[in-house]
Parts: C-alpha cells; sequence; structure tokens
C-alpha cells in the first residue's frame, strides 16, 4: 500500500508516526496506570474508613460497657450504705400508729385513699414529709454519704405487694419528694411486675429504669422486718450519665471530617446527638433524603444485633443548612443495657477526599498529555509537510520534466539542478543523458536526410535500367513474332514443296526473304546483347565510380589528417609570433619615443598572428566537419554498392540469355544461306528440300522455343530492375519515415 | 608612479597622454598592467615547487639561467578557481618592481592596448576601503569591456615582500644558472632546519 503512496505522503506519514506512536503510547499507559491507581486508592480508603468507623463504634460500645459494670459495681455498694444507715439507725419496723395515704399508682396515675401502719426506722417515723427542708431519716443521711445518688425507702401496701414510696430523696419537678405513688405489682400491660416480682422473691433487682427525668441504674432489695416478713423495698439509684465526660468522650468522636458518633434508644430518641444540639428530639419519623423511615431501619437492625456485633446502613442524608444531600455510611451497634443504640457515621465523599484529588490530578495529567499528542501531532504534521515538500520537489520536478519529454519529445528541455546532494547528480546525469539523445537523433535526422538522397539516386537508375529491360523485352518480342512468322513460312514451305518445284523463282524470292528478316533477326538479338551490355557496363560504371569515391574520401580523410597535423604546426607558430609581437611592443615601449615605430611593425605582427591563428581554428573546424562528412558518405557509397551489384548481376543472366538467343540465330542465318545456295538445286532437289523444309520448321520451332525463353529471361530481368526499384523505393520510404520520426523529436531549440 | 600621474587630473596634457598596457585575462575577467613594469612576457615553464614557500607562490622558473619566483595572481587576488587550470593560453608576466624580478601566472594575455589616460576612472570607495584592493589602480572601459588596472608594485603586502626577499635570497637572482642553483641548493640545505623551527 505504501508503494502506491507518492513520495511526499510518503515521508510525511513516516515521520509523522514516528514522533506520534510513542507520545500516544505514553498517554495511553498513564491513562490505565492512574485508573488502576484511583481503584487502589479508593479501595484503601474504603476499607480504611470502614475500619475506622468499626472501631469508633467499638470505642463507645466499650466506654458504655465499662461505665455500665462500674456503675454497677458502685450501686452495690451504696445499697450496701444505704442499708448500713438504716441499720445503725435500729432497723426498718412497722409501728402501731396508723396512716392514711392517697396513693397515686405509678403508671395509670390511679387515686387509691389506703390506711397503713407507720413505717418506723428504729423508733423515729419517717413521716410523710414532702418538704426539702425537713429531714428524712436514711435518704437524706445516705445522699449526704454518696453524692449524686438517689434512694426510696418503700412501704408494701399489700399482701400481693404493691410498693408506696415513703421517703425519698427524688426531687419533683415542682421541687417536693417524690413519695405517695406507688409501684404495682401487676403492670398494666398484665404482667407481674419485674421489680415488684424480684424483691419479694427475696433478692435484689438491678436494672435501668426512668426514674422522674432521667434514666437511672437502680438497685432494689427487700426490707424485712424481725419476723423475716417483706414489709418494704430500699431503692437506690444513680443516673446514666452520671459523668459529664462519658457523655463528653462520645461527643469528641471526629471520623473524616464531619462525621460523629450518636446515640439514640429504641423508641427513636436523640440521647447523644451531633455536639448535643438535638438531644431529646423524636426523630422516631425522620425520612432520609429519599423518602425512608431510615430511623426505624436503623433501630430495627441495631436492636437485632448481639452484644460487640457490629452492622451497617447507608443512607442519603443532608444536614441543616447544607445544600446537597451527602450519602452516609454508619455503623451500628446496639448496647442491651441501657438500651443504647450507638452509631458512627461518615459522608462517602469525605471518606473518598483523598481519592478524589488523585482522580482529579489523574485526568488534569490524561488531558494535558492528550493535549500535548495532538499538538505534537500537528507540530510533526506541519514539520513533515514541508521537510517532506523540499525533499520530494526536485524528484517530482525531474519526474515531471522527463514525463513531459517523453510526451512532447522535446529534448531541448531541461532538469533543473537545485542541489549538490544526491537528487542534485540524478538531474545532472539525466541532463547528460538528454543532451547525448539530442545528439544522436540530430546524427540519425541527418544520416536519414542522405540516405533518402542516395536511395532517391539509386532508384532513379534503377527506373533507367528497368526501362532499358523493357525495351530488350520488346524486341525479345518481335523477335518472336519474327520466329513464328519464318514457322509459318518454313510450314507454308514444305507445304507447298510440290508448288514450290513449279515455282522455284518465287521460292527463291521467298528465301531472299526470309534471308532478310533473318538478318532482321540477328540485328536485333545484337542490338539486344549491346543493350545487356550496355546496362552491365553502366552498372560496372556506378560500381567504379562508387569504389574510386570511396578512394577518394580516403584520401580526403589522410589528407585531412596531414592538413591538422600542419595546421597545428601553424598554431604553434602564431602563437609564438603573437608571444613575440607582445614582447616587441614591450621592447618598444621601453625604448620610449624612439620604439615608436617598432611598436607599430610589433602590433601588425600581433594583428597577422592572430589573424592566422583564427584561420588555422577555421580550417580545423572545416576539416573536422569534412572527415565527419566522408565517414557519412562512406557508409552511404557502401549501399548503393551492394545495389548496383544486385543491377549487374540481373544484367549479367539477361546478357548471357541473349547470347544464347545469339547463338541459335546465327546457326539458323548459316541454315538459310545454305537454303538460298541450295535452291538453286531445288528443282532437282526437291525432295531434299521437302526434307530440308521439315527440317527447318523443327528448328522455327526449337527456335520459337529459345526466344520464348530469352522473353521470359527478359521479363526476369524486368522484374528483377522492378525489384530493384522497388527496393530502392520502400528504402526512399523508410528513411523518409525515420526523417519524420526524428523530426517529431524536437533537438534544436 | 602611476597613481601621481592619476591625482593630477587638472593637467589636460596629462589627461590625454597615451598609456601602454598589457591586458591579460584571469577567468572571464579583464585586467592590465602599465606597460613599463613588464620584463617580458612567456609561456608558462616548468614551475619547480619550492618546499616551505607561501601559499601564493607557485614556485620558481628558470628564465634563461635567472632563478625568478612565480606567483599565481588568481589565488592572489582571490579570484575563483577555473575547471580548466592549465591552458595552452596560460602565461607567465615577468614584472620588474622596484628591481625585483617576479613571474604573475595569468589566464592568457590578450593585447597591448593603448589608452589615454583620462578614460581611467578611479575605483568605487567601497572597493578600496579594504586594505588588500589598494592595489587597484583604476577601472577602465574598453570596448564595452571593464578591465581592471592593477598596480603590481602593491599587489604583495610587506610579509610577503619579506618572504619573497627570503626566496630571492635562498635561490639568488643573478650569476650563471649551474653555479647558482647548486649553491641555492646548499644554501637550502643549510636554511631549512631553522626556516622548519620558525615554522
Amino acid at each position: 500500500m505504501l508503494k502506491n503512496l507518492n513520495l511526499r505522503l510518503k515521508l510525511m506519514i513516516i515521520g509523522s508516526l514516528l514522533s506520534i506512536v510513542p507520545l500516544v503510547t505514553i498517554t495511553v499507559i498513564d491513562i490505565v496506570e492512574n485508573r488502576q491507581l484511583i481503584k487502589v486508592a479508593k479501595d484503601n480508603s474504603n476499607r480504611l474508613s470502614f475500619e475506622e468507623l468499626n472501631n469508633k463504634a467499638k470505642m463507645v460500645y466499650d466506654i458504655a460497657d465499662t461505665q455500665h459494670e462500674l456503675l454497677v459495681q458502685t450501686l452495690e455498694s451504696y445499697l450496701k450504705v444505704a442499708q448500713e444507715v438504716a441499720s445503725n439507725n435500729g432497723g426498718i419496723s412497722t409501728g402501731t400508729r396508723t396512716v392514711y395515704w392517697d396513693t397515686v399508682n405509678q403508671y395509670t396515675k390511679q387515686i387509691t385513699p389506703v390506711k397503713l401502719p407507720a413505717l418506723l426506722n428504729g423508733d423515729t417515723w419517717f413521716g410523710q414529709t414532702t418538704r426539702m427542708d425537713k429531714n428524712v431519716p436514711i435518704v437524706d443521711k445516705v445522699q449526704s454519704l454518696c453524692n449524686g445518688i438517689t434512694s426510696t425507702v418503700f412501704q408494701r401496701m399489700n399482701k400481693s405487694g404493691d410498693m408506696l414510696r415513703v421517703a425519698t430523696n427524688v426531687v419533683k419537678k415542682d421541687g417536693t419528694r417524690a413519695i405517695g405513688t406507688y409501684i404495682p405489682q401487676i403492670n398494666p400491660d398484665g404482667k407481674p411486675n419485674p421489680v415488684i416480682a424480684t424483691v419479694l422473691a427475696g433478692k435484689t433487682y438491678t436494672g435501668r429504669a426512668f426514674v422522674v427525668n432521667a434514666w437511672y441504674i437502680t438497685a432494689y432489695t427487700p426490707i424485712y422486718d424481725a419476723k423475716r416478713q417483706i414489709i418494704g423495698t430500699l431503692y437506690v439509684g444513680i443516673p446514666i450519665e452520671a459523668t459529664q465526660k462519658l457523655r463528653q468522650d462520645i461527643l469528641d468522636i471526629k471520623v473524616c471530617k464531619t462525621g460523629y458518633a450518636y446515640v439514640l434508644n429504641s423508641k427513636g430518641e436523640y440521647l447523644i446527638s451531633q455536639d448535643g444540639k438535638r438531644d431529646g428530639e423524636n426523630i422516631w419519623d425522620a425520612k432520609d433524603a429519599s423518602g425512608n423511615y431510615f430511623i426505624q431501619n436503623l433501630v430495627k437492625k441495631a436492636t437485632a444485633l448481639k452484644p460487640g456485633e457490629i452492622d451497617s446502613i447507608s443512607y442519603p442524608w443532608k444536614n441543616q443548612g447544607e445544600t446537597k444531600t451527602r450519602l452516609k455510611n454508619s455503623k451500628l451497634m446496639y448496647f442491651a443495657p441501657w438500651d443504647w443504640v450507638i452509631g458512627v457515621g461518615a459522608y462517602k465523599d469525605e471518606v473518598l477526599a483523598g481519592t478524589r484529588h488523585i482522580e482529579e490530578s489523574a485526568s488534569q495529567g490524561a488531558l494535558i498529555l492528550t493535549l500535548v499528542t495532538i499538538i505534537a501531532f500537528a507540530a510533526s504534521l506541519f514539520t513533515w509537510f514541508f521537510v517532506s515538500g523540499t525533499i520530494a520537489r526536485p524528484i517530482v520536478n525531474a519526474s515531471e520534466i522527463v514525463h513531459k519529454i517523453a510526451a512532447e519529445r522535446d529534448f531541448t528541455l531541461t532538469v533543473p539542478v537545485e542541489s549538490r546532494d544526491e537528487i542534485g547528480r540524478m538531474a545532472n546525469e539525466l541532463n547528460s543523458l538528454i543532451e547525448q539523445l539530442k545528439t544522436a537523433f540530430r546524427v540519425v535526422d541527418k544520416s536519414a536526410v542522405n540516405v533518402e538522397e542516395h536511395a532517391a539516386d539509386v532508384s532513379k537508375r534503377a527506373t533507367a535500367n528497368r526501362e532499358r529491360a523493357g525495351m530488350q523485352q520488346e524486341r525479345a518480342k518481335s523477335m518472336q513474332e519474327t520466329i513464328k512468322e519464318m514457322g509459318t513460312t518454313a510450314g507454308e514451305v514444305a507445304q507447298f514443296s510440290n508448288a514450290q518445284k513449279e515455282s522455284a523463282s518465287s521460292s527463291g524470292e521467298n528465301v531472299d526473304v526470309l534471308v532478310n528478316s533473318m538478318g532482321k533477326m540477328n540485328q536485333s538479338t545484337q542490338k539486344s546483347t549491346e543493350y545487356g551490355q550496355q546496362v552491365l557496363e553502366a552498372a560496372k560504371e556506378g560500381a567504379n565510380a562508387v569504389a574510386e569515391t570511396v578512394k577518394g574520401m580516403q584520401n580526403i580523410a589522410e589528407s585531412s589528417d596531414q592538413i591538422t597535423e600542419i595546421i597545428a604546426v601553424i598554431t604553434e607558430i602564431a602563437e609564438k609570433t603573437d608571444l613575440l609581437a607582445l614582447n616587441a611592443a614591450i621592447e618598444a615601449a621601453r625604448a620610449g619615443e624612439h620604439g615608436k615605430g617598432f611598436a607599430v611593425v610589433a602590433d601588425e605582427v600581433g594583428k597577422l598572428a592572430q589573424r592566422s591563428s583564427e584561420a588555422a581554428k577555421e580550417i580545423t573546424k572545416h576539416i573536422r566537419d569534412s572527415v565527419a562528412r566522408v565517414k557519412e558518405g562512406t557508409r552511404l557509397t557502401d549501399d548503393s554498392r551492394l545495389a548496383l551489384e544486385k543491377i549487374m548481376e540481373g544484367g549479367q543472366t539477361n546478357v548471357e540469355a541473349i547470347a544464347e538467343i545469339s547463338k541459335a540465330v546465327a546457326a539458323m542465318v548459316s541454315d538459310t544461306h545454305r537454303i538460298g545456295d541450295e535452291m538453286k538445286d531445288v528443282i532437282n532437289r526437291s525432295d531434299e528440300m521437302e526434307k530440308l523444309t521439315s527440317l527447318q520448321a523443327g528448328r522455327s520451332k526449337n527456335l520459337v522455343e529459345l526466344s520464348e525463353s530469352s522473353a521470359d529471361v527478359a521479363a526476369k530481368t524486368v522484374e528483377g530492375a522492378g525489384a530493384v526499384v522497388d527496393i530502392t523505393g520502400e528504402l526512399q520510404h523508410l528513411s523518409r519515415a525515420l526523417t519524420e520520426e526524428v523530426k517529431i523529436f524536437k533537438h534544436e531549440a | 608612479m602611476k597613481k601621481q600621474q592619476l591625482s593630477s587630473v587638472s593637467n589636460q596634457a596629462e589627461k590625454n597622454k597615451i598609456l601602454q598596457l598589457v591586458g591579460f585575462i584571469i577567468g572571464k575577467d579583464r585586467f592590465a598592467l602599465d606597460i613599463l613594469m613588464v620584463q617580458e612576457i612567456i609561456r608558462s615553464p616548468v614551475i619547480t615547487n619550492l618546499p616551505n614557500s607561501p601559499v601564493f607562490i607557485e614556485g620558481v622558473i628558470n628564465l634563461r639561467g635567472n632563478i625568478i619566483p612565480v606567483i599565481e595572481l588568481r589565488k592572489k587576488l582571490n579570484l575563483p578557481d577555473s575547471k580548466d587550470k592549465k591552458t595552452a593560453d596560460s602565461r607567465i608576466i615577468i614584472v620588474n618592481v622596484d628591481n625585483r624580478v617576479t613571474g604573475f601566472i595569468v589566464d592568457s594575455v590578450s593585447e597591448i592596448l593603448k589608452i589615454q589616460a583620462g578614460t581611467i576612472e578611479q575605483p568605487p570607495d567601497i572597493v578600496t576601503a579594504g586594505m588588500d584592493s589598494q592595489y587597484i589602480e583604476g577601472v577602465c572601459d574598453i570596448q564595452g569591456d571593464l578591465v581592471i588596472l592593477l598596480d603590481f608594485s602593491k599587489i604583495l603586502r610587506v610579509d610577503e615582500i619579506k618572504k619573497l626577499k627570503t626566496i630571492s635570497k635562498t635561490t639568488g637572482n643573478e650569476g650563471s644558472l649551474k653555479a647558482e642553483s647548486q649553491r641555492s641548493k646548499a644554501r637550502e640545505r643549510l636554511q631549512c632546519p631553522p626556516c622548519i623551527n620558525d615554522c
């Protein structure tokens, strides 16, 4: 395919490919490598962020777990403190006094008036004290001993085990002590209350409970009287968020840029929100950006987890004050003792921020590389367009000129030589080739014209020969007719031999006629022999002339060599004379006034020397021309010599045939003479005469045959001459055609 | 000498004075020099190369027993080389400048020119501006052709004349050929080593 393109295009394609292929390869490799790099970076950052989220979630969980453990232990010791306080004051027992209570069910808020024996600590009644400034035994003491904890004393209301708060340090919202409410043994849902059930079974209950306004870790233990009957319950509670530190720790957790940890309970209430802004808000019915109840989803997922298990959820989320929805990944854990749904979330785009940087710079790099490739491609195309033009133009020019020469046959054109490199040399060689062709065509042209002239000459001569041969043929024909006549006459003689006997005189006349005609015939054969000879001689003369011409030409060539030598001598002398004249002029000049006459002479001598030098140059040129012409002439004369030889051959055959005829005629003549002689005895010898006449008739038949062959030969001669004319005609035609062919080529400006 | 003549162009008689010049050709260009400086014109004989000679000196020739240094004028004038260097027309002009005989090779000697001193024009300033071209004495129009007149007494620079003198000393200028050439050979042998050291 590349072969068919022109040189310029080829150079352009190769050059551009050389510069572009490496660039394209680099670009492609770069793009592929970048993709791989980005993928690895993405995977890694995803994995890292997952791990980090996991760790953070676990951390929150562990904090809560530890705190819980600690709280439970603390609580147990506080409970012991409370029991110790109670027993120090003389234990708890029921007195004989009756106290009236309007008891309130803590769930149903149903008020039931009850009459109960007063509960005593030692000898002191707890009193129905709601005021904070009045001292209440045990609970106030416990609070003073253990800062920040709540404690309550319950009194068993009835056999079934409803527990009534009779003394407490828990403060209601209105600032009074929270007494008068009771925990029913049966919950509103119909199930036995777990706290009551445990306490009645004689065990201590620990667990999470909402007390008045916050979540507490609580412990309930039974109060026994002297008869080991359960008469009440002692309660101690610590708020779960006993230390702000725990809360702060969770608030402080940061993942990536804006990711944070949060805690919900299973009802969808915010316990710990981002920066604590939305604490206490119920977001159970919150929807994510695509309209799903994602919190319900999240809580459902989390509560199904076992302790220490981690699950993940992702949802589109829009923060307050943000315009864009972003995908958020969250890790979930569930801390059952506190009903904590722990979540740690981070935005996916932040996780991938680093990767995005890499991605951006990679795409920028790819863009730059692509631009560079395109620019380089354009630049290389541009450069190679000019370079290839410079290289290819001289070759294209040369080929166009050669094509033009071939098409127009114009040898005056030349290929322009623009440089000295290989192309310039090629152009030079082409020029010299064209020059050679031009010279060759000039020579051929000249020779063709000469050949045509000579062929015309030969043709003329051959035509003359043919005419002569034609005449000869005519004569042979007339001779034949005469012989035929003679044969007829001889027949008549034989036929009328008897009449001849009678008319001997007329016979004699007849014989005379015969003799006459014989003589005529003899004459005509002689003439034709003569003509044949003439043809031969003419041809021989021609040959001789040709030979002489050749000789003369050789002489010319020899003498021109001699002349050239002589002229060299003359030139030499002229040069020396010139020099002599110059030196003479110098001498004359130096002689000053005295040398003036001599200077004139020297000048003249110098002019003479120059003139003779010029003449010598002229002569040399002429001699060179004549030598060239002589050479050409020699070749042409050779051609005409061959043509003449052919003519001579034909003429020779002709003459020989005629000589044969002549011989036969001579024999006939002598026979007729004898007839004439014997005519006188014809009367006496009529029989003999008859015989002789019949013989005569036979001979005349022979003669007819001979003359016919002579006519044939003559015809052949004519044919031969015709052939020569044809050959020369053809030669002439060919040389003319050659001349025309040569003339088509323009070789002279 | 000629310069003085040319400078006093105010004189009408000087202007009309006929000068005889020897015209010669190098390449396609025509040059001329005053006939009185020319001692003789000879056909180029065999030129003997001189070892260790300056570039512009072609060699020495033996002119009727005198050894004369020969200078290729083409090289000296920085004219372009022609293809056919040695032709039958090539001549040596023997010039006598301040009693120093030197041969100059030219392509051919054309004729003796007779011109009026007034027809000689000063060369353009731009030509004579360089130090080297001070030997161009004038330009003259002869039948349509420009002929450049050269002053051979200025054609060689001082250092070149010094080198030529060395050669003259080495080869000698008078005396019988045989004795002189033998002597000169002996001198060459003696003087060559220091010369090589100089070079």
